[in-house]
């Protein structure tokens, strides 16, 4: 049954039928072909999003457009350019801490390539940066808006395997972390040796200037994380004060935007979200069929017949998604991936926030590698420059995030640890 | 060293997904106008039950409302977006696979689509007339819970027809479905 599903799916999704419909027509095809009433299909879409907490998806993609539209990003980059940019590959390290606070307001991988990307770069080549080395960068840290809280990943991955939400979104931010520390690195050790980039000095008195008008860009990550983490609100509720924050520091501290503005961002978040979740309603439908197939209880056997280790079970799952993920977009993979490998992680004692964040984590190496990598191919279109060339940039960082995947599935507490203090959970 | 622009791109191209050549009908007006009015009074829903909350007098009813509205505007969004061609789909094998590949993508497109909704339509149409038959209420707002299933049945028509429009009514569209572009 699962079988049938996964082959007319991967079939239909190689000859360049959209990732959703692909999905509906196995599906559709498993149910009458084994004689599974239809009406699942309606049934199982509508109850998957009869949920409050999707709708933080729509609204912090609003938060992710209004920030673009609003100044924010610029104001966010330029203060952590006087910051850092006297550093020997200061810019570089600039590219991660802004997309790091970027993630922390928008949670999209694709809007800070696209919002945050085209400053970057730029910056970062004025600055004598190689222009691939800078595409790579820009499309290496935009997978920590997958990891920073309020991750929308996060927050499909974790509503999908019924793990607290509010604890998954901190257990992201200790692999947030340990990607900025190995990123930095990184680019420290690259910069020196190649000689990347030139130191930039900004005066006192204007840089100062520049970090102040920041501040109220740097607001808005706060307000989320302390209001989330403090018990203040629900990651729904925190979603909506993304946006009010957004819009108010855009419209009335900063002056980029318009209110005219307004309809048209609020269309293309519906958009967005309609194009992301039609996967996750449909991955509902194929992850019923799934259970039904016992496809989980196999794959857990399989897995615990090769190995009972937590660790090598986290490896080995890690392996099977890091393929996944460089194949199959990371929503549907999320949601496909989670039912299946979960029973088996949780069998060989792994916790399961941990299983959640990982991933997320894993998977997110996807977005960055060909050929379905979204950030990939929104880098090469904001850096004007080739697919095949970025990749060739970005060898060392594919390197790090391996290694840094590595770490998380050896010490579970880099991700246990913040769930822990943050929520207590 | 600063590399200038690279002439030898992938043909690969990002498309805002928003940004469609083809001017919007009444039809697309009007689902635009509805995802605007649904996304405002979602957010503005949520920020009453927040308000509500920290004065100490909750509104019980913002929760059901909100997902109600989440529903109806994520299925009208979804159709919004088969009229984008914004759907994520693999498309390397028609960037870099034989001729009559490309060629036959926008038909396999139009066919998937179309059948997948087809029974789509057929299925919800039955579920909304069981909750009709039935007098299912939801519990906060007592509204027929026929009325959240509806949006369902109306995106899934509207999917087909941007099926329809994309492929066969508009050059553009079709050829950036036929090129494999990627809408992000």
């Amino acid at each position: 049954m699962s079988l049938t599903l996964l082959g007319i799916f991967l079939l239909l999704l190689l000859l360049g039928v959209p990732l959703a419909v692909s999905l509906g027509v196995g599906v559709i095809a498993t149910l009458l072909i084994f004689d599974i009433p239809l009406d699942l299909l309606p049934q199982s879409m509508m109850s998957s999003m009869n949920s409050f907490l999707l709708v933080a998806v729509p609204l912090f993609v609003l938060a992710g457009n209004l920030m673009a539209g609003g100044g924010i990003s610029d104001r966010i980059f330029n203060g952590a350019a006087v910051i850092f940019g006297r550093f020997r590959g200061g810019l570089g390290q600039v590219n991660i801490a802004a997309s790091a606070i970027f993630g922390g307001i928008s949670g999209s991988s694709v809007a800070d390539v696209v919002s945050l990307g085209k400053i970057e770069i730029k910056a970062m080549t004025d600055h004598k940066y190689p222009r691939p080395y800078a595409a790579a960068m820009t499309m290496v840290t935009s997978t920590l808006s997958s990891l920073m809280p309020p991750s929308i990943l996060i927050i499909i991955a974790a509503s999908a395997a019924s793990v607290s939400v509010g604890a998954a979104l901190a257990g992201g931010l200790g692999p947030a972390l340990v990607l900025i520390v190995v990123l930095m690195l990184l680019n420290y050790i690259l910069s020196v040796r190649h000689g990347y980039g030139e130191i930039s000095k900004t005066g006192f008195k204007k840089g100062l200037a520049i970090v102040l008008a920041g501040i109220p860009a740097l607001g808005g990550p706060v307000v989320i994380l302390v209001g989330l983490f403090g018990g203040f609100f629900t990651p729904t509720e925190a979603a909506s004060v993304a946006v009010f924050y957004s819009l108010l520091v855009g419209i009335y501290v900063y002056r980029d935007m318009k209110w005219g503005q307004m309809p048209k961002m609020i269309i293309d978040a519906g958009l967005t979200t309609g194009t992301i979740l039609l996967i996750a309603m449909i991955a509902n439908v194929a992850s019923y069929i799934f259970t039904i197939d016992g496809l989980p209880v196999k794959v857990s056997n399989w897995l615990l017949g090769v190995t009972t280790d937590p660790i090598i079970v986290m490896l080995l799952i890690g392996l099977i998604l890091i393929i996944i993920g460089t194949v199959m977009d990371i929503v549907a993979a999320i949601l496909l991936c989670s039912p299946i490998l979960m029973p088996a992680a949780l069998a060989a004692g792994i916790d399961p926030i941990h299983f959640v964040v990982y991933l997320v984590a894993a998977l997110s190496v996807g977005l960055v590698t060909p050929p379905v990598g979204v950030s990939l191919f929104a880098t090469s279109y904001v850096s004007r420059i080739s697919i095949e060339k970025i990749v060739r940039a970005a060898t060392p960082h594919y390197a790090v995030m391996l290694a840094a995947i590595v770490l998380l599935a050896v010490f579970p507490q880099l991700i246990l640890w913040p769930a822990e203090v943050l929520t207590n959970n | 060293m600063q590399e200038k622009e690279d002439a030898s791109r992938e043909p690969f191209e990002v498309i805002p997904a928003g940004d469609i050549s083809d001017p919007p009908g009444i039809i697309w007006r009007t689902v635009d106008a509805l995802l605007f009015v649904g996304i405002s009074a979602m957010l503005l829903a949520v920020a009453a039950q927040v308000v509500s909350r920290q004065l100490g007098a909750s509104i019980s009813w913002t929760e059901e409302l909100t997902r109600f509205l989440f529903m109806g505007t994520t299925f009208l969004g979804m159709a919004a977006g088969f009229r984008a061609a914004a759907h994520p789909r693999v498309s390397f094998l028609l960037t870099w696979g034989p001729g009559w590949l490309n060629k036959l993508a926008p038909h396999l497109y139009a066919v998937c689509g179309i059948a997948f909704f087809s029974v789509l339509i057929v299925q919800t149409w039955q579920l909304m007339m069981q909750q009709i038959a039935n007098g299912e209420t939801s519990p906060a707002l007592g509204v027929g819970m026929y009325f959240v299933t509806l949006p369902l049945v109306i995106a899934a028509a509207l999917s087909i027809l941007a099926h329809i429009k994309t492929v066969y009514f508009s050059r553009t569209m079709r050829e950036k479905i036929q090129e494999g572009a990627i809408i992000a």
